[in-house]
């Protein structure tokens, strides 16, 4: 048992040790990656930099806010002048038909996702016992979707072909959830229209909703449309109280 | 002798550099086999001092023991046995250091007299 002799010439062990060790470094990793596995920062991250690109980004971002400003103004000055019939009737009805597909008065068509919501498989046969159970899908849950993808920039939404719209409330009522006072029940289908790849991202975040609905045991998936068809909203309840504004708000009212 | 370093060197390198996030769903089962792979090299160097080494009590052990310690931690998981890959880290490394305690007396032995044999050091009973 001479060590020398052990360099010398290949050893019966150094075949299955040279293997396990190549198992063992590549567990190893993983294990570094997948526990400190936030993305890493680059670690000199140039603070100023990136401080002064964030300025630059805002200035930008002030521009086009005041930019946003003059056309909408320009704009109300045209639809005013519109009104008195001075320019052709087209523009009216374009800017009618833009509050009509954002106010969800008519059927939208387009391109975005498709996600499907179902209680899990327990929560079927177990669900007298449980009763008020985490696993069933509850009204929060639909409500944080759609306010991620709203975030995500969805431009119509429905929850099984109720359209969702500004007014639209989402609350559960017994074992149903109820959408714009329509009943809705498991599963859950819910269309989305906008840019396909933000709306899913946004979505699938790791540790994002639908990795927290996942988690409870719903089942959730979601998929990519070409094609949407989004109902109008049914019914929209008369506004009352609300007029609107002869002038503008004061601003700093609260002294 | 070098060829398990490096290999230990390349395995690392292969699956840390390329940019894929993995979950850390399965951390405690991947750590478990860590152990049971470090609790594999321990024992192998001792097998290789005491001239007893033998690559498929090796492997077998490698794998088995994973199998084993993977089965073992699930089973728990699935029962609601709560601690089970604490339980099964302590028995692996109660292992590990009996294993490194021989290792060192042998080291140590032949850092004081440089013809030495693992017979020398542990006489057979």
């Amino acid at each position: 048992m001479k060590m020398q002799a052990m360099l010398g010439k290949p050893q019966p062990w150094v075949l299955p040790v040279t293997f396990v060790c190549l198992a063992l470094g590549a567990l190893i990793a993983i294990m570094i990656k997948a526990s400190f596995g936030m993305p890493e920062i680059d670690p000199d991250a140039r603070p100023a930099e990136l401080r002064a690109h964030v300025l630059k980004l805002t200035s930008q971002m002030k521009d086009l806010e005041n930019e946003n400003q003059t056309l909408r103004d320009e704009k109300d000055q045209m639809i005013d002048s519109l009104a008195k019939g001075e320019q052709n009737i087209k523009l009216i009805t374009d800017e009618l038909d833009n509050l009509r597909l954002r106010s969800g008065t008519t059927p939208v068509e387009g391109r975005g996702i498709v996600i499907t919501i179902d209680d899990t498989k327990m929560a079927r046969t177990e669900l007298p016992t449980l009763g008020d159970s985490p696993i069933l899908t509850h009204d929060v849950d639909l409500l944080m979707l759609v306010n991620e993808l709203r975030a995500a920039g969805a431009e119509a939404i429905a929850i099984n072909d109720q359209r969702v719209v500004a007014s639209t409330a989402i609350r559960c009522v017994g074992p149903v959830i109820n959408v714009n006072n329509h009943q809705v029940g498991a599963p859950f289908i819910i269309k989305a229209i906008g840019k396909q790849d933000n709306l899913a991202g946004a979505i699938n975040l790791p540790y994002g909703v639908l990795d927290q609905l996942k988690q409870l045991d719903i089942q959730a998936s979601v998929v990519k449309r070409d094609k949407i068809n989004l109902p109008a909203i049914s019914r929209l309840a008369p506004y009352e109280e609300s007029k609107v504004a002869t002038k503008a708000p004061e601003e700093n009212t609260n002294r | 002798m070098w060829l398990p370093i490096l290999a230990l060197i390349i395995g690392f390198v292969l699956f840390y550099l390329p940019h894929i996030q993995y979950r850390p769903d399965y951390t405690e089962y991947i750590g478990l086999a860590v152990v049971v792979g470090l609790d594999s090299l321990a024992g192998a160097v001792r097998s290789i001092i005491e001239g007893k080494f033998s690559d498929r009590i090796f492997i077998s052990g490698f794998f088995s023991n994973t199998a084993i310690a993977t089965l073992l931690l699930f089973l728990g998981n699935t029962l609601g046995i709560r601690n089970v890959a604490v339980a099964i880290m302590v028995a692996l490394v109660i292992r590990i250091f009996n294993n490194l305690g021989f290792i060192r007396r042998y080291v140590v032995a032949r850092l004081f007299e440089k013809r030495i044999t693992a017979e020398k050091v542990f006489p057979e009973p």
